[in-house]
């Protein structure tokens, strides 16, 4: 009787296994597969709140963040210039929030503010190309593009 | 001359604050991010043409490339995808074209991002106003080199399938026909033979001293058609047999050729299809 209360209380007590950072990512929306970071996605960042970031956080280590788009190809630019293409080489990037935007020509893959913890040493993310997502439509490959 | 305590601090100070400012200076000028409003992107532009220009193309393409993509200029990448193009048209090189497909699509990414509200002020290196007409130039040159790639993909498969091995030949053919002459040779041969029996009965009646006038006249008739009834047959039968077995025997012969060679063959058959082609075989 003792033992059997014993299990029910270690089996109830008991914390289920951590996921890892890549199992809890949805794959369509920019995510960290290793890395402590956190992206909200088309969220904005106001230019003083940048500013404030980069002042906060200017003495601290650069993280070398890499990008990744699943089934294609984008264009990273965080806080607002073209940082490279994906895959990119790890970018160093300075902890705290930067807005972010993958962009495949006219198509925006992601976009939104992107926050880098300090305890992070490297971080990858990834996402998937919206042209290879289920309810993805038949991209149009005609005529010029609509500005 | 002595300098006081105080006066010697202020000099340093002075120093100190002209070496920053120096170095700040010279942070703004080197970094190509703050290079990038419009006019001076164009300066640079006009340089680094002029010193790819002396370039031999190889080496001109890479350093145009390089440069632009330091500078984060989209124009001087839609400039190096239109020379990659170029060259690659020369030597019809699909993985060249790639490399000018990746160049503009960098160059179109950066001019649709710059219409972009996040854009940083700092970098802009196209007039606002011009963006338009630079994405259609990096539209026009992707469909461009798209439909260069196709066209070199086509021929390539084209000339494929005219060098790969001709499919098998299974000798059906062969035996099909010759089994339908062989049919006919024995059909003829039948028929000759009734023909001969015939004329050979018609020629016995005529040689009958007993049959004579109208009666002699119809077995004559008979043994007439008898006897082109047996050289109808004896023709088609030399013709069938003579062509309709050598035919089967062939044809048998390629049959069991094919199917050895269909155990043990791993021959590539290669087949274009609209987008590449198609290898098939065993591995």
């Amino acid at each position: 009787m003792l033992a059997a209360a014993a299990v029910w209380l270690l089996a109830s007590t008991a914390t289920p296994s951590p996921l890892s950072a890549a199992d809890t990512c949805n794959p369509d929306i920019l995510c960290a597969i290793s890395g402590t970071v956190t992206f909200k996605p088309e969220a904005t960042i106001s230019r003083g709140s940048l500013r404030k970031d980069y002042k906060k956080y200017r003495r601290r280590k650069k993280v070398p963040v890499t990008f990744i788009v699943a089934e294609g190809r984008a264009s990273v630019f965080i806080d607002g210039v073209y940082e490279g293409t994906t895959p990119t080489d790890p970018i160093p990037l300075r902890p705290g929030r930067h807005d972010v935007q993958l962009r495949d020509k006219e198509l925006i893959v992601s976009q939104g503010v992107m926050r880098i913890s300090t305890r992070s040493d490297e971080a990858v993310m990834k996402v998937r190309h919206p042209s290879a997502r289920p309810s993805a439509k038949p991209r149009e490959d005609s005529g010029p593009p609509s500005i | 001359m002595r300098v006081g305590g105080a006066k010697r601090i202020r000099r340093a100070r002075r120093g100190s604050a002209t070496v920053g400012c120096a170095a700040l200076a010279w942070t703004l000028c080197a970094s190509p991010v703050f290079a990038n409003s419009p006019s001076k992107a164009e300066q640079a532009r006009v340089s680094v043409r002029e010193a790819v220009g002396a370039l031999p193309p190889n080496a001109a393409l890479e350093r145009l490339a390089k440069e632009a993509y330091r500078l984060k200029d989209p124009l001087l990448l839609l400039d190096a995808g239109e020379e990659a193009l170029a060259r690659a048209t020369e030597i019809e090189d699909v993985e060249a074209l790639g490399r000018a497909r990746a160049h503009v699509s960098v160059a179109f990414d950066m001019l649709a991002y710059l219409q972009d509200p996040r854009v940083k002020s700092r970098w802009v290196p196209v007039e606002t106003a011009d963006l338009p007409a630079h994405i259609d130039r990096a539209d026009t040159l992707l469909r461009d080199i798209d439909a260069r790639i196709d066209e070199i993909r086509a021929a390539r498969a084209a000339a494929l399938v005219a060098t790969a091995e001709p499919p098998p030949k299974t000798g059906r053919g062969r035996l099909v026909s010759g089994a339908v002459l062989t049919a006919v040779g024995i059909s003829g041969a039948a028929l000759g033979l009734t023909g001969a029996l015939l004329g050979r009965q018609a020629q016995n009646k005529i040689d009958d001293p007993s049959i004579y006038g109208t009666t002699w006249d119809e077995w004559d008739t008979k043994g007439r058609n008898a006897n082109l009834m047996s050289f109808v047959g004896a023709g088609a039968a030399a013709v069938g047999l003579i062509v309709g077995i050598p035919l089967i025997v062939s044809g048998t012969k390629a049959k069991r050729r094919a199917e050895e060679r269909s155990a043990t063959s791993s021959a590539l058959r290669i087949l274009p299809q609209p987008r590449g082609l198609l290898v098939t075989g065993r591995f």
